[in-house]
């Protein structure tokens, strides 16, 4: 059993290396859906490790209140859906009849251009918060000091900078103490923020901070768009309360739909995780696909041997090969040349999912459970296609094997 | 152990063709002791390949009794029949029927790999039967770099590999000159000599002659 498993291996090498270029294109498809499956895998799991590491660094368990939901629910266009401001009537109604959320903020974001003295930034991210805000969203002061009850209350122009604004302005200078230019009005930096690192792509550190009430004071519209964040050790509860105050706060009736969104990272990270999933299937469908083509291609080039080869099969039966081993030698050679597709396939598949990790800048790790699916699946794949050739060349009458060709 | 190797009683063998049936044995009748060297012979078209092709158990007869060495092989399936070739069987072809792009030494060897024989006995008994056949110079050569009487050497050591009770020689000479045809029937002599029962199925009488029995097919009969 053993000799004929390294006979059949010898002979189906062989045929593999006298026919390169056939053996490639018919491990093609084979190639391909092992690769795929390698590659999503990898690249999935990559992503799923930075989401994660992201969304806590974002401040776990907030709940924003806004006029527009992140998601949208199946089926219901957001455009439809009638929605209405967020306004500075709400964060006031929240802060009289919220009683289970731990800190009320409210954050209104704008983009502006910004500079000091010569160098210039555009289109920044301006976040004009209350205090609550640094605790709710995870902010930290790396140097300096951070906004105080009294710059909001006094309508300070005072601000906070992230990480990429310091760099990019001011070159290693120390900013604290400078007066920067935000949209034509002077602010000065008290502090400059601990790194966040990066949010899908996005740089979270090219941010400025400045109280909520000059926000207002410059750009008086902007009460309109307001963001309310609440921090919550029971955030289904806070969800409900919130969702209350709202409805109260914008006289909404009963059976009048919310025309408000309630958003969460946990609804956002579900709607991510409902995308990946979704992603991976499609992807596991052409990769099961890919090898369905290929497991054909092997079926047709054994079917291809098993004819070039009659008489080899006849010679095999006469000096005393039993069916069973002759289904066995075209059995072996079927999964070899699959599991040559396989091994292929898993590091061409292994080298692609490298190389995109370092383009993205994704942590790459390989699942050995992926490398083992796509190892098991070429081996199937050559066992189930391989089986019928197998099984015609095993049935074939020596005689005729013999006088043929 | 029964005096006589093979047994033939009326063996006939059809063939279906064109809704009829081509009458390719109507009636083999002989015995063959062992030890003997005998030839089969008979025109083109007489049905010698066929009977080979039912003294080697390749094929079945259509009706009849044969009888090889006290086992009526009628009664046997398909592995066991496959089991009588590779141990009490050695054929040697017309066209040698060697694997191609395998050396002598592996195809010499094969048989044994179906008899499940160590790799080193195989080795060592693969080069025992080349050197007898006169071809330790040759081990390594592909079939494709062999001359048609080296070939054939090749094939009779094949035969021998797993000891068989006798050798099963369709037309051995066909393809080759009167020279070569000549160093290969001297070595199947020798075999005999040595106590191999031979068969010869052949059309000539010059290689009939050599043999110590000669038994006439004429349109598919045949008696001793
Ligand atoms: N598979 C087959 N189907 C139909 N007829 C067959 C088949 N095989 C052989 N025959 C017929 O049986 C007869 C005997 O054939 P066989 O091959 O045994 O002759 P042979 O004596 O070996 O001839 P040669 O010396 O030319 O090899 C021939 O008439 C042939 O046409
Ligand atoms: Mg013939």
């Amino acid at each position: 059993m053993i000799e004929l498993l390294i006979e059949s291996l010898r002979v189906s090498l062989d045929s593999v290396k006298a026919n390169k270029l056939r053996s490639f294109l018919t491990t093609l498809g084979i190639i391909i859906g092992v690769m795929t499956i390698i590659i999503v895998v990898s690249i999935i799991d990559g992503l799923e490790s930075q989401v994660m590491s992201t969304f806590s660094s974002l401040g776990t368990n907030v709940i924003y209140v806004q006029r527009r939901g992140w998601i949208m629910r199946g089926g219901s266009d957001w455009r439809k859906t009638r929605t209405n401001y967020v306004d500075m009537n709400d964060y006031y109604k929240m802060q009289d009849l919220s009683t289970t959320a731990e800190e009320i903020g409210i954050s209104i974001s704008n983009y502006k251009n910004i500079k000091y003295i010569n160098e210039k930034l555009e289109m920044i991210n301006i976040d004009g918060i209350s205090a609550s805000c640094m605790s709710i969203q995870n902010f930290e002061v790396d140097v300096g000091l951070t906004l105080s009850e009294n710059d909001i209350k006094m309508k300070k122009n005072v601000c906070l900078i992230g990480k990429d604004i310091s760099d990019n302005l001011f070159f290693g200078a120390n900013p604290i103490g400078k007066w920067l230019t935000i949209d034509g009005n002077k602010f000065l930096i008290k502090g400059i923020l601990t790194e966040k690192g990066s949010f899908f792509g996005q740089s979270q550190d090219e941010i400025v901070l400045i109280p909520y009430t000059v926000m207002l004071k410059y750009y008086p519209t902007e009460k309109r768009h307001i963001t309310i964040l609440l921090s919550s050790n029971d955030p289904e509860e806070t969800i409900e309360e919130a969702r209350w105050v709202m409805r109260i706060s914008h006289s909404l009736k009963q059976g009048d739909d919310d025309d408000f969104s309630i958003n969460t990272q946990d609804a956002l990270m579900e709607q991510w995780k409902s995308l990946t999933t979704s992603i991976f299937l499609v992807m596991i469908a052409i990769g099961s696909l890919s090898l369905m083509v290929g497991g054909i291609g092997i079926m047709n080039i054994m079917l291809v041997s098993v004819s070039e080869r009659t008489r080899e099969i006849g010679i095999r039966k006469s000096i005393g090969a039993r069916n069973k081993e002759i289904l066995l030698q075209f059995l072996f050679e079927a999964m070899t040349v699959s599991l040559v597709g396989g091994v292929v396939g898993i590091i061409v598949g292994i080298s692609v999912a490298f190389t995109i990790s370092k383009v993205a800048h994704l942590p790459f790790a390989i699942q050995i459970w992926s490398v083992l699916t796509g190892f098991l699946f070429s081996l199937g794949v050559g066992l189930f296609f391989g089986i019928f050739p197998a099984r015609k060349a095993a049935k074939l009458d020596p005689v005729e094997c013999l006088r043929y060709e | 152990m029964s005096k006589y190797i093979i047994k033939m009683e009326n063996i006939i063998r059809e063939y279906p063709f064109k809704g009829g049936v081509v009458k390719a044995l109507r009636g083999a009748n002989f015995k063959i002791k062992r030890g003997e060297c005998i030839s089969i012979m008979g025109p083109s078209g007489s049905g010698k390949s066929t009977l080979m092709n039912v003294i080697g158990c390749l094929d079945r007869q259509t009706s009849g009794t044969y009888i090889l060495d006290n086992i009526d092989v009628n009664t046997l399936n398909t592995d066991e029949r496959a089991d009588i070739r590779k141990k009490i069987i050695g054929f040697v072809f017309q066209s040698y029927n060697l694997l191609p792009k395998t050396s002598a030494l592996r195809n010499v060897e094969m048989p044994m790999i179906y008899a499940k024989m160590k790799r080193k006995t195989r080795l060592e008994r693969s080069e025992e039967l080349l050197g007898l056949v006169g071809l330790s110079h040759r081990i390594h050569h592909l079939p494709s770099e062999m001359s048609g009487g080296e070939r054939q050497r090749v094939s009779i050591a094949r035969s021998l590999a797993n000891d068989p009770d006798f050798i099963l020689a369709d037309e051995p000479t066909g393809n080759l000159d009167s020279v070569m045809s000549a160093e290969i029937m001297k070595i199947l002599k020798n075999l005999n000599d040595q106590g191999k029962t031979i068969i010869i199925v052949t059309h000539e009488a010059e290689i009939a002659n050599q043999t110590q029995r000669v038994l006439h097919l004429r349109d598919g009969i045949i008696t001793d």
